[in-house]
């Protein structure tokens, strides 16, 4: 099994022939135990738009298409150069199709962005690794229409994922439609189906909704239309230092107190009761969205669980999460 | 007088234009996709047959397998918009929530390729040549307006 240190090195090794690497960012947690038996990479908010000055990715900014391109070829080449070692995920809002387009097409409209020059090296790799991807509240057209170059693989484009037995994926943005403070699970989704229930055409009622949306069932039901009504990316977050002891399964971590964090662990958990999930249970929960690397934690499921948010590719970020063996972490990618 | 001078170059252009055929449309010399052959510099065409295509093959790769690169770089862009092969959501059924994502690298089987202009649309089918990151032409539809 591969160490986090040795992970690390070995993609910094694989990343300086393009003269970047990556620099430790202060999320970093360790576990006492091993969670992380088959490593991830996972990339978040990239948010490629159409390479005009409004585009958030490439900020106007010729490096950053290299930038990726450099993380996500050195993806590629441990993958290849270790077979089956790796997990590579992208963490939602892939595309910015709803910045690019105004609206969730149902046909494939994403010519803008899939003919920008500077993005073609990033689409090919994007299919040579066949790179999973979260569905994002920017990039809920999937859910209708796949990019081209992957339209072969609808089953690796999710609104979540599990990353082995205990590590599980969401996009993040399923909690921006808060429910009130301190509501149970139960509640929360009532409240949410409240304000969805104004958005969508056709129900009338909220009670309608309600009997829509149903329980466990409804539960993917309810994250694919929270696709369809958050839209704005949330501010900067004000996340002050948790002070609390660290949960008893973290041997070192730096937490901070995040919103929703309660939310985002509540919605793995109830993926876990899913049958199909075959007896997964989170103890980690990875995200994007909030385009703010942080680790938090809470035990409102009945045991802990750490969720880490992963950060984001917009303006001036280029961030990877790596997950190794005890340790997961947030990088800055740089030049070298 | 100068009027009167320039008229029979006018009636020339005109009656250049009104009676000269246009250009000779032609395949050979020019990159192709073509059924079978693949992708690749046309042959002249004869007598009925396939058309020949000149190898466009890149170094080590199998026969008749072009980057995807070259293929972008020959034929240009592709469409803006066109109709949906299919998305995330299968007809009306929510993505599934609980798959795990799986373990290395699994490169697309096979990529669609769309062209579009004012008066055609043009479906290629790529199929990935092994794991290179190289592919081969399995299928072209094509449209074409009548206006």
């Amino acid at each position: 099994m591969a160490s986090f240190n040795d992970t690390v090195a070995a993609f910094n090794g694989l990343m300086a022939a393009s003269g970047y690497v990556l620099r430790p960012t202060s999320t970093r947690v360790a576990f006492k135990s091993i969670l992380f038996g088959t490593p991830i990479f996972a990339l978040p908010d990239v948010h490629l738009c159409d390479g005009g000055a409004g585009d958030i990715f490439l900020n106007n900014n010729p490096d950053k298409p290299r930038k990726l391109q450099a993380v996500m070829q050195a993806m590629f080449d441990y993958m290849t150069s270790q077979p089956m070692s790796a997990r590579a995920l992208q963490l939602g809002d892939w595309f910015d199709i709803w910045r690019v387009t105004g609206q969730d097409p149902q046909h494939m409209t994403y010519g803008a962005v899939q003919n920008v020059e500077a993005y073609r090296g990033i689409l090919d790799l994007d299919a040579r690794i066949g790179l999973a991807h979260l569905i994002g509240n920017h990039d809920a057209g999937f859910l209708n229409s796949l990019p081209d170059r992957r339209a072969s693989q609808p089953h690796l484009f999710r609104s979540g994922f599990w990353l082995g037995r205990s590590v599980y994926a969401l996009h993040g943005h399923q909690t921006d439609i808060v429910p009130p403070i301190g509501s149970s699970f139960d509640e929360a989704a009532v409240a949410l189906a409240t304000t969805i229930a104004g958005f969508i055409p056709g129900v009338a009622t909220f009670e309608s909704y309600v009997d829509r949306l149903g329980f466990g069932p409804g539960l993917g039901r309810w994250l694919r239309d929270a696709l369809l009504t958050a839209r704005e990316d949330p501010g900067p977050q004000a996340r002050p230092s948790d002070r609390s002891p660290p949960p008893p399964n973290v041997r070192s971590g730096q937490f901070v107190v995040r919103e929703n964090v309660d939310h985002l662990a509540t919605i793995a958990h109830q993926v876990g009761e899913l049958p199909d999930s075959g007896g997964r249970s989170a103890d980690v929960v990875i995200v994007g969205h909030s385009h703010t690397p942080s680790a938090s934690w809470t035990d409102v499921t009945g045991k802990p669980v750490v969720v880490v948010d992963a950060g984001g590719w917009v303006y001036d970020q280029a961030n990877l999460l790596i997950a190794a063996e005890d340790t997961i972490a947030v990088f800055d990618v740089t030049r070298a | 007088m100068s009027r009167n001078f320039r008229w029979p170059g006018v009636v020339l252009t005109l009656a250049a234009v009104a009676c000269c055929p246009g250009p000779i449309r032609q395949l050979s010399g020019q990159w192709v996709f073509a059924s079978p052959g693949g992708i690749g510099v046309a042959a002249p065409p004869s007598t009925g047959t396939p058309v020949a295509v000149a190898s466009a093959r890149a170094p080590g790769a199998p026969p008749g397998c072009v980057p995807r690169a070259e293929i972008d770089r020959r034929f240009g862009k592709t469409c803006e918009r066109h109709e949906s092969e299919g998305g995330a959501q299968p007809s009306f059924e929510l993505p599934s929530m609980t798959d795990e994502v799986p373990i290395g690298i699994t490169p697309t089987p096979g990529e669609p390729i769309w062209y579009c202009d004012k008066h055609t649309v043009l479906r290629i089918v790529l199929q990935r040549c092994e794991a290179t990151d190289t592919f081969r032409v399995s299928q072209i539809a094509v449209a074409i307006a009548k206006e």
